[in-house]
């Protein structure tokens, strides 16, 4: 029998929940007919063994707390409010419920006896709303609000119907699977027509010279006589043919970064053919600097790359997209990302432990009031929304503090958002003394998959994200994380790691097991599967599904068998499930079984190197670039308020508190700083231990609208601006990593479907050039990285295409975490310098964007070496302590980043651009205002240490701007000497507060 | 003197039993031990062989259903008895944050007498006013009526929320035995002392600006905010700035205290 359970606050306690539900109806749809809602809280407890007596046992030690809450054991809570809807969401059958399995945990606690495999407790939300709402309104702010139709069902009641007896109902979601396992045969003899349909129908996101390498394979006579003796079909299995489209997708072998490339440049009739941009560009880097930093210990082969940090650990960090999952559910598909490269940084070397996360989105404008260009769109305030609320609960949930981040806004994200999930972790170099950054599976290790179950969900994540969206994308990409079942999965890790009980350790990420276990099998050239020792969620799956699911919280371990009784031990304590699934061999082999049927058997070799390369081309043919400059009069003080409050420059902390940045105790330079701890710090600082004093720093960079001009500058601009942000909180310059993330339009040309492929992949070759180019210069060797090359949405003239974007990740060090300087301005007569030029650099600015500009103007350019020169000696003034603050430039400019450190340390600034290194030709106030020119730095010196600070900064282009006052104005007098603007500090961080917190 | 022998319980989503080890190693503990909670109830460590047991912060079981409530269930049905005695024998008992709502939540907290340490739930604590987990900087200060031997030598605290669920409610009667009794620890407070009910000083809308309580004995602490980030004088967001913080974090006076009192116990 099923059992329901409601829970509702009193009627006197007013309901948190509901008055957000009602402000986002507000926010969301404009609608204000909306008075009041109540959120009650249901179980529907479907236990076998559970009876009548048990409710009485459970419903007020577990399920209500007996301070503030009712309970009752049907629906009859409801009618106790006064409502005009009732809204009942639960979720549909399969979708991970983890207040559910909590619930079902609690009541087994409590009563104890057998655990069946099939009992389970489901939860749901009943929203009662108040006003007089239409029938089509209720029906909207269902759809839009309370519920995601991919993964929640939802009933909506009316009061009249209500009080004529209509009920919710006790239903329960279960999945049903009729399903036999059975081993369907795909005869490959088929023509390019029928291979492409398959293709298609299957989701493999393979194109024709893949399928035929595919049906080539399965056709060679010699492995057709291999295949009988080991009992397999001569045609191919569905597992081996969804394997082979798992391992060789877009998304798991970046086959565009490996591809063979012409490159041509129509204006300078310039020719190059590059073999793989990843080897030409990315790799190369890291090996032309590799040789004088032995810091460097694992690049490119591992989850993540490893460095040295101090005498006693290592560091390891990863950035990963979670786009496309994003795109269709915004708080599962953040969350799973967040989750996702928590594992990467887990399963690095032998494992480490995550010590922080950052994230960076970009998303249209959450206040977007067109149409919307597709029919399974959401609304950009709604993705925005969810992507937060993933990323809070994954990094919260799990005690890793999310410590850096952005939020970018351009409307052409509206058809795909960008969701960047970044994780560091620190490991000790050695683990139960074995260097702790190398591992190998070894022939007769145990296969052992740890975590969560195995369930539909995530089937196809790794193709589907290697092709546009579209109105069919599949609802089975959908996943849920728990954050829980990871964080015990972490702490029984870390304990067998620092035991030794494990040779190996990967994450089950993309592509599943048929990825990791694949991966895994190339130390040992091998490996045997019995698909039926895994723990599966519910039955009916087929044994492809069971292999290549993305189902959440599962990593692999390599376990010697005489480790395996111990490592069971402590998984039983942490309540973690473990299963040992097969063997590494050293066979040649990747064979797999399921109750001794035969389901797979590929090649080692050609499973990862029997994929064809693409053959691509691009062209560079930018348009005739459009000047602008600006003209006329311009009234400084409204435009400064204007250019404060525009999306891209105003203040996140509405949003950023919301995440844990302290957790583990490591923080010392937080996301905010300043007086009222609302300034914008430039980067992160965590420290390794409360008594060591080195510290990492973590900066980013991230400018995607200058591809507009060229994703050449582009490149060159974000890798400049994640160093200047380092290096304005005291990071060493010369102690430098970085992490590259693409994230492009699809770059391959396709007649129909994409005509301007060639233009995209000449961007993706140009800005591959400048990464090369400008770490090689700063010396940044490129220690991770990751691509994710299909984010458009829709096809052929109606498609929606990102902005080519680059996220530059840069870690540095700093030796004593005490010289750290934050940007907010700290005393009265402190001395305001400008380092760096100010060139005529409005292409792509936001001062362009306001003033309806995009790709007309100059793009700002990157002078390396007068650039590094600057920073270093930066560095050295601020060890010597002459320095009391420093905010980079980026986003509006000198004005900006001045009013900016201005407002956050509480005191008036009075500067005189007269003073600033600017370009001869430069003579309006507004473009030395705006102008978002590379390497330059605002800082504040201590009063006294000018001369100082002078000598060391001797031969480069800085400018004594002003000092900091003590009026609550910040005023600034204009290239012809006169008073340009005066604001007061409120006014400004008001303007620069309010449009984020609009829309909370 | 005695040996200070901490256990910092972990496991199921407990979060911050590495730094809250950390501080009480910094305060002078002879031993500090994270262990899984379900290695005290197999028996392989016995909380005899401690003086101070610790529920840390975390999010244990997700905060599903409500914060502290499922843990709770297990403690006290699995380690009621074993925490009853060791109360009894006036040890300490130090929660945080989700530790603070899991004690609330299995009536150790407030609690009863010191012979009968756990009660019916009477107090809660639930989501804030603003319906949303939130990381800031607060300013609390000690109730002097409060006697408890954590509490020596600190007067106003700054120090860090972090939670969700930290609304510290009961009915009117419950709130003045409370006060009556000195069981009050901390309350919200503007930076010169005085209880708020303004937001975010009080950030969340706790009920008279209660931020954390003791059972009567005052061996038994639970606050919402977290002293063990404030350890040191970096982690405080103003120490670039301000020149008169103090060179050691202000936190780390509350576990120093606990220390010394096993010592001498």
């Amino acid at each position: 029998m099923v059992f329901r359970v409601e829970v509702s606050l009193k009627q006197t306690i007013p309901d948190p929940a509901g008055l957000a539900t009602k402000r986002r109806i507000f926010t969301d749809l404009g609608l204000d007919k909306v008075k009041n809602v109540r959120v009650l809280k249901g179980y529907l407890v479907d236990i076998e063994t559970f009876k009548e007596r048990d409710l009485e046992r459970t419903i007020h030690a577990l399920f209500s707390d007996p301070v503030v809450e009712m309970v009752d054991t049907g629906e009859n809570l409801a009618s106790l409010f006064s409502w005009d809807w009732l809204v009942d969401v639960s979720f549909l059958p399969g979708v991970t419920d983890n207040e559910g399995k909590t619930a079902l945990w609690g009541v087994r606690t409590i009563l104890g006896g057998e655990k069946a495999q099939e009992d389970r407790v489901f939860s749901s939300r009943k929203y009662l709303l108040e006003g007089e709402i239409t029938e089509d309104e209720i029906q909207r702010i269902s759809q839009d609000v309370l519920h995601n139709t991919l993964i929640q069902k939802v009933t909506v009641i009316s009061r009249e119907s209500w009080d004529n007896g209509r009920r919710v109902g006790s239903s329960v979601p279960r999945v049903e699977v009729i399903s036999q396992p059975t081993v369907e045969e795909i005869d490959l003899a088929l023509s390019d027509d029928e291979l492409l349909a398959l293709s298609r129908s299957r989701t493999l996101a393979l194109n024709l010279e893949e399928m035929k390498a595919i049906r080539n394979y399965f056709s060679d006579t010699d492995i057709q006589k291999e295949r009988l003796k080991k009992g397999f079909p001569t045609n191919a299995t569905d597992c081996e043919v969804e394997v082979l489209a798992q391992t060789w997708s877009e998304h798991c072998k970046h086959k565009i970064f490996a591809a063979d490339i012409e490159y041509e440049e129509t204006q300078t009739g310039k020719k190059e053919s590059i073999k793989s941009l990843y080897k030409t560009f990315v790799k190369q880097v890291t090996k032309d600097l590799r040789s004088d930093r032995p810091w460097i210990k694992s690049v490119f082969h591992d989850n993540a790359g490893i460095i040295e940090l101090d005498d006693d650990h290592y560091f390891a960090m990863k950035v990963e997209t979670h786009n496309s999952p994003s795109a269709l559910d915004p708080y599962g598909g953040a969350l799973t990302g967040i989750v996702g490269v928590n594992r990467d940084i887990m399963g690095v070397g032998l494992g480490a432990k995550p010590i922080f996360n950052t994230d960076m989105f970009c998303f249209a404008s959450p206040y977007y009031s067109g149409e919307l260009p597709g029919a399974n769109l959401m609304h950009p305030a709604r993705i925005f929304r969810g992507v937060h609320q993933g990323i809070k609960d994954g990094g919260n949930e799990s005690g890793i503090p999310v410590v850096n981040g952005s939020i970018f806004f351009d409307n052409r994200f509206i058809g795909k958002p960008l969701v960047f999930c970044g994780t560091g972790g620190l490991m000790p170099k050695k683990v139960a003394g074995r260097p702790s950054h190398k591992k190998r599976a070894l022939v007769g290790d145990f296969v052992v998959m740890t975590g969560g179950r195995v369930g539909k969900d995530g089937i196809h994540g790794a193709t589907f994200s290697s092709e546009e969206l579209n109105e069919s994308s599949p609802v089975t990409a959908v996943q849920i994380g728990d954050a829980i079942v990871q964080k015990r999965m972490l702490d029984f890790i870390l304990e067998a790691r620092d035991l030794g009980l494990f040779s190996a350790i990967t994450d089950n990420g993309a592509g599943g097991l048929s990825s990791s276990v694949g991966e895994m099998a190339t130390d040992t050239n091998g490996v045997i599967l019995n698909l039926e020792a895994i723990p599966l969620k519910y039955e009916g799956l087929q044994p492809w599904e069971i292999f290549i699911s993305e189902a959440q919280e599962r990593m692999t371990l390599s376990v010697p068998p005489k480790e395996y009784a111990k490592l069971l031990e402590i998984a039983a304590i942490h309540e973690v499930e473990i299963s040992n699934i097969g063997t590494f061999t050293d066979s040649g082999y990747l064979e797999v079984f399921h109750d001794n049927n035969p389901v797979a058997l590929i090649g080692m070799d050609f499973l990862h190197n029997g994929l064809p390369t693409y053959q691509l081309h691009a062209v560079w043919d930018p348009k005739e670039r459009e000047e602008w400059h600006p003209e006329g009069d311009v009234n400084l003080n409204i435009t400064l308020l204007d250019m404060l409050g525009r999306l891209n420059i105003s203040s996140k902390e509405e949003w950023v508190r919301q995440y844990d940045h302290e957790v583990q105790g490591r923080s010392a330079g937080k996301p905010f700083c300043g007086k009222d701890m609302d300034g914008p710090s430039d980067a992160a600082v965590v420290r390794i231990e409360p008594t060591k004093l080195t510290a990492v720093v973590v900066a980013h960079g991230l400018r995607p609208v200058i591809s507009d001009i060229d994703a050449y500058n582009m490149t060159a601009s974000v890798i400049d601006e994640a160093v200047r942000n380092a290096v304005s909180v005291g990071a060493d310059p010369d102690f430098m990593s970085g992490l590259d993330n693409f994230c492009w339009p699809d770059p391959v040309y396709h007649p129909e479907k994409n005509r301007d492929g060639k233009h995209k992949l000449a961007q993706l070759v140009r800005s591959n050039k400048a990464l090369y180019e400008f770490c090689k210069s700063y010396g940044i060797p490129l220690i991770s990285g990751k691509d994710s090359m299909k984010n458009d949405y829709g096809s052929g003239e109606n498609k929606i295409s990102v902005p080519p974007t680059l996220l530059f990740t840069l870690i540095s060090k700093m030796d004593n975490v005490e010289k750290m300087i934050t940007m907010d301005v700290k005393k009265v007569g402190d001395v305001v310098y400008l380092i760096g030029s100010t060139l005529d650099e409005l292409g792509a600015s936001e001062y362009a964007i306001y003033h309806g500009k995009k790709a007309a103007g100059n793009a700002p350019t990157v002078n390396s070496e007068l650039f590094m020169d600057s920073y270093r000696k930066l560095h050295k003034a601020i060890n010597a302590n002459l320095i009391s603050s420093a905010h980079d430039l980026s986003d509006g400019g000198l004005a900006v980043a001045a009013a900016e450190s201005a407002f956050a340390g509480g005191f008036g600034m009075k500067i005189d651009l007269r003073a600033m290194p600017l370009d001869a030709a430069i003579d309006r106030d507004d473009i030395a205002l705006f102008s978002e020119s590379n390497g330059r730095i605002v800082v504040t010196v201590k009063e006294g240490m000018s001369e100082q600070f002078e000598q060391i900064m001797a031969g480069l282009p800085i400018g004594r701007l002003g000092e900091v006052t003590s009026s609550n104005l910040f005023k600034i007098i204009g290239l012809k000497g006169e008073m340009i603007l005066s604001l007061s500090l409120d006014e400004m961080k008001t303007a620069w507060k309010t449009p984020m917190s609009k829309m909370q | 003197m005695k040996n200070v022998r901490v256990l910092v319980l972990g496991g199921y989503g407990i979060n911050c039993d590495v730094e809250t080890g950390w501080a009480f190693e910094m305060a002078g503990a002879d031993t500090v031990e994270t262990v899984h909670i379900n290695r005290v109830i197999e028996g392989d460590v016995s909380m005899d062989d401690y003086g101070i047991v610790v529920f840390p912060g975390g999010f244990s079981f997700g905060d599903h259903i409500s914060s502290g409530r499922v843990l709770g269930i297990k403690i006290k049905m699995e380690l009621g008895e074993k925490l009853a005695k060791f109360i009894a024998d006036k040890k300490l008992v130090l929660g945080i944050c989700n530790g603070f709502q899991v004690m609330v939540k299995m009536g150790l907290l407030p609690g009863g007498k010191i012979s009968h340490a756990f009660n019916d739930q009477s107090v809660t604590l639930v989501h804030n006013d603003s319906n949303r987990y939130e990381d800031r900087w607060v300013t609390i200060t000690k109730e002097v009526s409060n006697k408890s031997p954590f509490l020596k030598n600190i007067a106003v605290l700054p120090i860090a929320v972090r939670h969700g669920e930290g609304k510290f409610m009961a009915n009117s009667e419950e709130i003045n035995r409370l006060e009556k009794s000195g069981m009050v620890a901390f309350r919200y407070t503007t930076t010169d002392g005085n209880p708020t009910q303004e937001y975010p000083a009080n950030p969340n809308g706790s009920i008279n600006a209660i931020a954390a309580i003791t059972n009567q004995a005052g061996t038994v602490l639970g606050m919402m905010p977290h002293p063990e980030v404030y350890i040191s004088k970096t982690q405080h967001p103003h120490w670039t700035r301000e020149n008169d913080l103090p060179e050691e974090g202000m936190g780390l006076q509350l576990f120093r205290n606990a220390v010394d009192y096993i010592k001498h116990l």
